[in-house]
């Protein structure tokens, strides 16, 4: 409703004056409107009365003079009275009559219309009218049968037109009459409104003046009306506004003080134009702000700010002032860059706002440059990177082998240098390389071609190296899908004793690879190699562990054998004999009272027994820790040994020894001859050989027990790697062990077909006084 | 002719708006015209089945009107439909009566006589008049301040007779003027005015010396000091209705019956068209041919019966 009663108020004139003379206007004429409506139908209605009922009396009157004639067939007569009719009513149209002796007798000069027979005859009635229609208006007819039971009948037609006249006279004086109270409406509107409107006038021409600034404007208006509420009401707001400017005036001091506070502390501060005019033109600027573009104060006045923001940031700065127009108060802090009279990039931190500079849109621009701390954050974030890749690196160090460690690694160092494709290379037992960790590289088409690429030269200069040229070179297929060219850097990974593989990472071709990323990269790489090399190590610690754990339980199967194997003599054997003993000795004890000649037999018998007992006893015994060793020393042990097992295989033994019999300590003693045994047990299982050299020399405080056969010798890598199930390899291994055990080396070189050399070095000065004293503390225990 | 479009329009959208214009019964197209033969509606709707002449006697239209009104009376009593014969100069009522044309006839006993001696036509009723009679008299009268004071006087004076085949107009008249010993020699000159009213103009205004009039006028007159009576006939047998010799038995009896029953002042008053101004205001006796034997004489001695 209130819409569209403002709609209609924009057709409206403004001044008051004319609205209420217009609404005035509006309803006299509206009222004139409605006064013609009614009288028209009010006068129609009584002029159609009046016309019907002077009708009827006109055309019953007529009726009765013609009533004779008409009985009587006097056309002459009919004639004279209807033309006199006629003549006496300018209103009457026509007449026409008829009787049972005459015609239709009528006044139409050109003869009776066709039309009108149809109301000949028709009336229901005596007295009757019709409404007609003709070309020249409505006429109204009357019918009238004078005769009453005779075929007579008059007719008069009775134009309208009076009527329409009569309204339509009616209708200009009403029109008159409200054209004329229209002209006293708006004369009397002009006036009322002029009375009215005055104060207002004089209002408005004192708001206007306080408009225009005179501040000091009042209105002494001492009426109770609205309008000297609404003088009382302006007198407030003026003071309201007086006030108000001069806080503002006081604010604007305050306001410049700070625009020049600001630039006191390194803030760089604009005024750029907000209108569309000059939008983007400096209007002001403060010092700081022109240090840092690098002009003068003065060169910048007028100048577009566009010229001084660097291409990438102008979208950006418009986005950033286009958000603060539409409503923000003032735009969030954003980066821009900017480029100095020099061409020097800037990156400045821009804050702004929009304002009312002299009258005009304008944006206060805070700038503060901040190159230089962006720069300490971007080496910040380098190096912090950088460490991150390194400490990955080194953590990885820290862990058990795991195979994705490269690729972590790889990763990190990919990120720390913000780079996307990196390889690592190792190189297989068999030397082969093998790309283990790749990022940004399809392996699918990426093929090495070491030695062929150019970057193989890593691996005789063991330097980190940069390579311009792809050429050979796994990126070459990457090369010709990047848009853009790349060249790589590669470090060697490893140990300076041993080079696993190569780092490679691929470079921007516009990139400067510096001496610092080369340093980064080698740490990496020596990190790296560092980390292959203990992995490496681990794995054969792991190995060893594996065969020391598998040698524990073969020694405590042995031993449990051992005592199963004695047990199983003992009992099958001696505990037999013993008991068959046992029984003979009960068997002599009975015959010895009743047949004491039995009795010496059977006895002879036990002796015999018993002698052979022992004897078993002794083998038994000997078995277990050859009393030659203990007794004669370990050569003739080993001579013993030897030539037990050797020459049942006919091997022939050579003997060769650098010094006389000596006693060495026994757990050297029990070393070397369990070597010793384990190995000519080997060569009399294994080895088919014909000849075993055995050597037992001194060279200084080392005892050096040598074998060598000529039998079928074994591939050494691999019976340690896998060793069979018939614990040759562990028997290898339980030599090596013992060797160790007593701070020994013990080697072994074996070929297939070459036969089998093994050599053991024993130090033993240093257990002579330990052996001493052990026998001591045996002694003292025994 | 623009103010006047504009006003058209203007009263037109007026009108329209309270859209109270009656609306035309007819259109007509005045200047589509019937070329110049006549058109006679009037003479081909008479389809009653039985005619009712009369004997003109006051103004053609109230003839008109009392003849129809008793002739819608009969329809009403015998259901039969009943249209009225208009007598002319042409075609007078004895003519209708004798050629067919008309069935019954409100006639005085001239055209009585003259239809009973030309084709037997022959009476029913006669009527009764304000007094009860069923006869009336004829008055010679004078005007007022007249000379005259007998009927010999009238010698060489200008009289006016009324209608020619008048009873009371002519023929009493003659009756009284024979018996009074004077003929129409005896008249300086004498007319014919045609009916009783303008015998009585013509004497009021001294046009003529004397008329002839009916008693009942007469009366009236001489009452209000207009004219004054030299003499008054004996009563005769006043007018009545006849039937023409082809109208079945029937259709006689029917109405014989009807009209007999007539009240005029009473139950059928508002029926009847001012029927105290007629000679029968009183309805009708029966009436017989032998009764206007005298009259039949008087009429052929003067001539009326003749061919």
């Amino acid at each position: 409703m209130m819409t569209w009663l403002r709609s209609l108020a924009n057709f409206l004139p403004t001044r008051l004056t004319t609205r209420i003379m217009l609404g005035l206007i509006l309803i006299v004429v509206s009222a004139g409107i409605v006064t013609t409506l009614a009288i028209n139908q009010i006068l129609a209605r009584s002029l159609r009365e009046e016309l019907s009922n002077s009708g009827r009396a006109i055309t019953t009157s007529l009726g009765e003079s013609l009533a004779n004639a008409l009985v009587e067939g006097n056309l002459a007569s009919i004639q004279e009275i209807l033309n006199t009719t006629i003549n006496s009513n300018s209103n009457i149209v026509y007449v026409f009559a008829y009787g049972p002796k005459t015609p239709v007798i009528h006044t139409f000069p050109n003869g009776f219309p066709r039309d009108l027979l149809s109301l000949v005859s028709a009336s229901p009635s005596d007295l009757n009218e019709y409404l007609v229609q003709t070309e020249n208006g409505m006429v109204r007819n009357f019918v009238y049968r004078p005769l009453d039971g005779v075929s007579a009948e008059v007719h008069v037609g009775i134009s309208e037109n009076r009527i329409q006249a009569e309204q339509w006279r009616v209708t200009q004086i009403v029109l008159g009459l409200t054209a004329l109270g229209c002209a006293l409406a708006a004369g009397m509107a002009y006036g009322f409104s002029q009375l009215a409107t005055y104060p207002l006038v004089d209002f408005t021409h004192r708001v206007q003046r306080l408009g225009q600034g005179h501040l000091d404007e009042r209105i002494s208006l001492s009426s109770g009306d609205e309008i000297g509420q609404l003088a009382q009401a302006f007198n407030t707001m003026a003071d309201e506004i007086q006030s108000a400017i001069q806080r503002l005036k006081n604010s604007e001091a305050g306001y410049r003080t700070l625009l020049n506070a600001a630039g006191d502390v390194g803030e760089g501060m604009a005024l750029i134009s907000d209108e569309p005019a000059d939008e983007g033109r400096l209007l002001f600027v403060n010092e700081t702000f022109a240090r840092l573009t690098g002009f003068e104060t003065n060169d910048l006045m007028g100048a577009n700010v566009s010229s001084l923001l660097h291409p990438g940031s102008i979208e950006l700065a418009r986005n950033s002032w286009q958000t603060i127009r539409e409503g923000g108060a003032h735009s969030t802090s954003t980066e821009l860059t900017l480029t100095d009279r020099h061409g020097n990039k800037h990156v400045v931190e821009t804050a702004s706002t929009l304002i009312q500079y002299q009258e005009k849109r304008a944006l206060v621009w805070f700038t503060r440059d901040i190159t230089d701390r962006i720069r300490r954050e971007q080496e910040l974030r380098f190096r912090n990177r950088e460490l991150t890749a390194l400490n990955a690196v080194a953590a990885a160090l820290n862990e058990p082998y795991s195979p994705d460690f490269l690729q972590r690694a790889l990763d990190e160092i990919l990120q720390a240098l913000e780079l996307q494709i990196g390889w690592v290379t190792l190189f297989r037992p068999d030397e082969t390389p093998e790309i283990v960790a790749s990022e940004g590289l399809d392996l699918r088409t990426s093929t090495i071609e070491f030695p062929n690429c150019n970057c193989s030269k890593v691996l005789t200069t063991g330097k980190p190296m940069l390579v311009e040229s792809n050429e050979h070179c796994i990126l070459k297929a990457l090369n010709q899908t990047e848009s853009m060219p790349l060249r790589h850097t590669t470090i060697p990974l490893g140990t300076h004793e041993k080079l696993f593989g190569v780092l490679s990472v691929a470079f921007p071709a516009e990139r400067t690879v510096d001496e610092y990323n080369l340093r980064l990269l080698t740490a990496i790489g020596t990190q790296m190699g560092i980390a292959l090399e203990n992995a490496r190590l681990w794995g054969e610690l792991q190995d060893k562990e594996r065969l020391r754990a598998e040698l524990l339980a073969k020694a405590i199967r042995a031993q449990e054998d051992e005592r199963r194997r004695i047990a199983r003599e003992l009992h099958d054997e001696t505990g037999q004999s013993l008991n068959a003993m046992v029984f003979g000795l009960k068997a002599a004890e009975t015959a010895l009272a009743d047949n004491p000649a039995q009795a010496r037999d059977t006895l002879a018998r036990l002796k015999s027994a018993a002698g052979d007992t022992v004897r078993e006893l002794q083998t038994i015994i000997y078995d277990l820790r050859p009393s030659l060793l203990d007794d004669l020393g370990l050569m003739p042990a080993l001579r013993w040994y030897a030539e037990t097992r050797l020459e049942n295989e006919g091997a022939r033994i050579v003997w060769n020894t650098n010094s006389a019999e000596r006693r060495l300590p026994p757990e050297v003693e029990t070393a070397l001859f369990r070597i010793g045994q384990e190995a000519i047990t080997n060569i009399a299982k294994y080895a088919g050989a014909r000849e075993v050299h055995i050597g037992l020399t001194f060279e200084g405080q080392h005892a050096v027990l040598e074998i060598t056969d000529d039998g079928t010798g074994f591939n050494i890598e691999e019976l340690l790697a896998h060793p069979p199930e018939n614990g040759r390899g562990l028997g290898l291994l339980g030599m090596r062990e013992r060797a160790e055990l007593l701070h020994g080396r013990f080697e072994v070189a074996s070929a297939s077909g070459s036969g089998t050399r093994i050599r053991v070095e024993l130090p033993i000065g240093q257990f002579a006084g330990d052996t001493n004293h052990d026998k001591n503390s045996r002694s003292a225990g025994g | 002719m623009r103010l006047k479009t504009l006003r058209f329009l203007l009263l037109t959208s007026l009108i329209s708006l309270v859209s109270c214009a009656p609306q035309p019964d007819l259109v007509v197209d005045l200047s589509d015209n019937l070329s110049e033969e006549s058109v006679w509606p009037g003479a081909a709707v008479q389809t009653a089945d039985w005619l009712i002449g009369y004997d003109p006697r006051l103004e053609p239209k109230d003839d008109v009107r009392q003849v129809a009104s008793l002739g819608k009376w009969l329809e009403k009593r015998t259901g039969a439909s009943f249209g009225v014969f208009i007598p002319s100069a042409e075609e007078n009522i004895v003519d209708g009566l004798c050629t067919g044309k008309v069935d019954f006839a409100v006639v005085g006993t001239v055209s009585y006589l003259q239809a009973n001696d030309q084709c037997g036509a022959s009476i029913l009723v006669r009527g009764r008049n304000a007094e009860g009679q069923d006869t009336y008299r004829a008055a010679i009268i004078v005007a007022a301040d007249s000379p005259l004071q007998t009927l010999d006087d009238l010698r060489g004076q200008t009289f006016a007779f009324g209608a020619i085949n008048s009873t009371q107009g002519h023929l009493i008249p003659r009756l009284m003027l024979q018996q009074a010993g004077l003929d129409l020699e005896d008249f300086r000159t004498y007319i014919y005015s045609g009916s009783h009213t303008a015998t009585a103009n013509a004497v009021t205004s001294h046009r003529v010396d004397a008329g002839a009039l009916q008693d009942t006028l007469a009366l009236e007159l001489a009452q209000r000091g207009l004219v004054r009576i030299l003499a008054l006939s004996e009563p005769y047998p006043s007018s009545g209705i006849v039937v023409a010799p082809d109208v079945p038995e029937l259709m006689i009896e029917s109405v014989l019956k009807s009209l007999l029953q007539l009240a005029p002042t009473g139950a059928d008053a508002p029926d009847l068209y001012q029927w105290w101004r007629t000679e029968m205001p009183l309805g009708f006796v029966r009436a017989s041919d032998d009764e206007y034997q005298e009259l039949r004489q008087i009429a052929e001695t003067i001539g009326l019966l003749n061919h």
